[in-house]
């Protein structure tokens, strides 16, 4: 596969696959623990090169899914099937994914060079080929001349970039990343998620990423599988899976939202538009959705509310809401409407806007 | 120390007690520590002294270093230390044979298992030495166990010489030194984080080349501290060789005994003992080099 990194010409082990990642089939995956159920019927297929975000908090499922993936946890039931072929039978040191572990998983005894050249020296390829594609990706992840380093000398992101290195350096068609960045700080996880990004766009490797920052899963995936007790809740890009989430769950996971019934709603709200169907009985909105005036030529629904308290926030305030009806919401503001907020303090009553077409109608959960 | 005598000399003592004036600043932690360190040096330090002063006399009592030039010229002497060396390291390469396939099974097993493991690793330090010695002359001698066994299965005609040679003595040995190797590397391995050997398995290595390139390597450490330890207190065995050596396997420790209770030679057996703890501490420094150098390629190297 041609993994052209710096433009040069690729040759690996692996090479005469197509140019891009493996596509993946999973379907009915199943995996208990006692009465434990990590993973409860999971279908999910990726396209070649595609990077599907696998969002849950811990617990959900989804690094079972991924250790599945890998090869370390054998599943109850269900199939994996890459580029078509069955791989559960497969152990792990067969399947040829790259894995980039939650703690790196860095070998302390050996230099960073050592590191990142141990899948390609295991493969008992040339020396001076190890040497050189080492370089090339040691080059790629911006670690050029620390060969020599040993591990214990490394930052957090320095590590990271060795782990990152280490799982694409014999060009696999999979990429599994387990939480690699959760050990970072903010703003060197928000470096890595471009960085890494942006490297999956020049390698087209097949990537699940599992994350449980939702920040993350937005910023970095194609699409985003929601998991929840073992499922997968919710798959689709992060623009669809925000702006229309299937279930209040993945609204509330997923961004700030405020859900009412819909009978609380139709209380609340004057001028709601009608329901697309009938067992939508849920109500979201957005938290920043709500908007002090009313938009210009869009049809809008409206309600009136006393405000119980409002945070600043940097970018934005937090007002804490009741409805006319007594239940209590979370809205956010703005800091253009900075002017307007002095005008809301505690126990004043305030009227809110919102699109008709930021509003959006969910089942109940079962 | 220097920098406590400028800083006591330039940064006058705003009279929080004379013993700044006295001692310096940074010598203060340490007094605490004064009981202790009386202790160690009464117990460890001054026997030590005692022992090179009592062997730098001669049977007169003139100072002398006769008892060194004995250790040097005679051949029986060199030939005590070099079979003491030769039976410990026997024992070392036994231990490290049985001892490291046995502690990674160990190491690899859940922690109730394992604790019944190391449970009955440990069950024979409650016995004594000498029963342990004597049962396994019970075992190898000319109409013991296995010579019965061999006999009347007529596997052989004569009885093997199992007992009281150096096969015994590194026999028995080991039998007693095997659970003080087991320890340190258990816990070396089982300290072993199990992702690499996860992180291993994804880039398709197999389990042996995992085995030798990530794991045996990571609990180095621990098999050069077991190997070190059961060294260190091989080379002072005394019961053990006396019993299943049967005189034939002469130790240090049977000589500086003959020395004291046979010929009343203090002079003789102190050289003994100072010389065993001189080689001993060396190989010590050495051990400790060869963990340095590991530990210097695992971390910290040149940061």
């Amino acid at each position: 596969m041609a993994l052209a990194f710096n433009g040069a010409r690729p040759s690996g082990a692996l090479a005469g696959h197509a140019d891009t990642g493996a596509d993946i089939d999973i379907s009915g995956l199943t995996k208990t623990y006692g009465d434990f159920t990590a993973l409860r019927n999971v279908d999910l297929s990726m396209r070649p090169g595609e990077f599907v975000a696998v969002l849950g908090s811990s617990g959900s499922g989804k690094s079972t899914l991924l250790m599945a993936l890998a090869g370390f946890i054998q599943p109850d039931s269900g199939s994996i099937r890459v580029r078509g072929r069955e791989v559960l039978g497969d152990p792990a040191n067969r399947r040829g994914f790259g894995v980039v572990f939650q703690n790196y998983a860095l070998f302390p005894h050996m230099t960073v060079f050592e590191n990142v050249s141990f899948p390609l020296r295991l493969r008992k390829i040339a020396r001076s080929e190890v040497a050189r594609r080492t370089e090339q990706v040691l080059e790629t992840v911006k670690l050029g001349g620390y060969g020599d380093r040993p591990i214990a000398a490394l930052s957090g992101g320095q590590r990271q970039r060795v782990a990152l290195a280490r799982a694409i350096v014999y060009e696999p068609q999979v990429l599994l990343m387990d939480e690699p960045l959760s050990a970072l700080d903010k703003s060197l996880r928000e470096e890595m998620q471009i960085e890494i990004r942006e490297l999956h766009e020049k390698l087209h490797i097949t990537t699940l990423y599992v994350t449980h920052d939702q920040r993350e899963a937005l910023t970095m995936a194609d699409r985003i599988a929601v998991m929840s007790k073992g499922e997968i809740m919710q798959i689709d890009t992060p623009e669809r899976i925000y702006r229309e989430p299937s279930s209040e769950f993945v609204a509330r996971f997923l961004g700030e939202a405020v859900v009412f019934s819909r009978g609380d709603a139709g209380r609340a709200f004057s001028n709601l538009p009608p329901a697309p169907a009938a067992n939508l009985d849920l109500v979201m909105i957005r938290g920043e959705d709500f908007r002090l005036e009313p938009a210009a030529r869009e049809p809008c629904s409206q309600t009136t509310a006393t405000v119980a308290a409002v945070v600043f926030q940097g970018d934005s305030w937090l007002a804490r809401l009741t409805t006319a009806g007594g239940l209590p919401f979370d809205v956010r503001i703005q800091r253009a409407d900075s002017r307007r907020v002095a005008s809301l303090t505690g126990g004043a009553e305030v009227t809110l806007y919102v699109r008709h077409e930021d509003i959006h109608f969910l089942r109940v959960d079962p | 120390m220097s920098a406590s005598a400028t800083s006591a000399g330039t940064v006058p003592a705003r009279g929080e007690g004379r013993l700044t004036g006295i001692f310096g600043p940074s010598l203060r932690p340490y007094l605490g520590l004064m009981p202790g360190l009386a202790i160690v040096f009464l117990c460890v330090a001054l026997p030590c002294l005692w022992l090179l002063y009592l062997s730098s006399f001669d049977d007169a009592g003139r100072l002398s270093a006769v008892n060194y030039e004995r250790l040097i010229d005679q051949v029986s002497y060199r030939r005590i230390f070099v079979t003491t060396f030769l039976v410990s390291a026997q024992t070392v390469i036994c231990c490290v044979l049985l001892g490291v396939p046995l502690a990674t099974f160990i190491a690899s097993l859940g922690r109730r298992s394992a604790a019944l493991f190391i449970g009955a690793i440990l069950f024979p330090l409650w016995t004594s030495l000498l029963v342990r010695a004597y049962a396994w002359l019970v075992i190898l001698q000319r109409n013991g166990l296995v010579n019965n066994w061999l006999m009347s299965a007529g596997v052989i005609d004569e009885p093997l010489p199992l007992a009281f040679n150096t096969f015994s003595t590194v026999l028995g040995m080991t039998h007693i030194m095997l659970p003080i190797f087991l320890l340190p590397v258990i816990g070396a391995m089982r300290d072993i984080d199990r992702s690499l050997i996860r992180a291993a398995a994804s880039m398709g290595a197999s389990r042996t080349y995992t085995y030798r390139k990530v794991f045996l390597p990571l609990a180095l450490p621990g098999i050069v501290a077991g190997a070190t330890l059961v060294f260190v207190m091989s080379l002072g065995f005394y019961v053990t060789p006396a019993i299943l050596g049967g005189g034939n396997v002469q130790a240090i420790s049977m000589r500086i005994a003959r020395s004291l209770s046979t010929y009343s030679n203090f002079g003789a057996a102190a050289a003994i003992g100072v010389v065993l703890l001189l080689s001993t501490l060396a190989l010590l420094a050495v051990s400790l080099l060869i963990r340095r150098l590991a530990q210097g390629r695992a971390g910290g190297g040149h940061a």
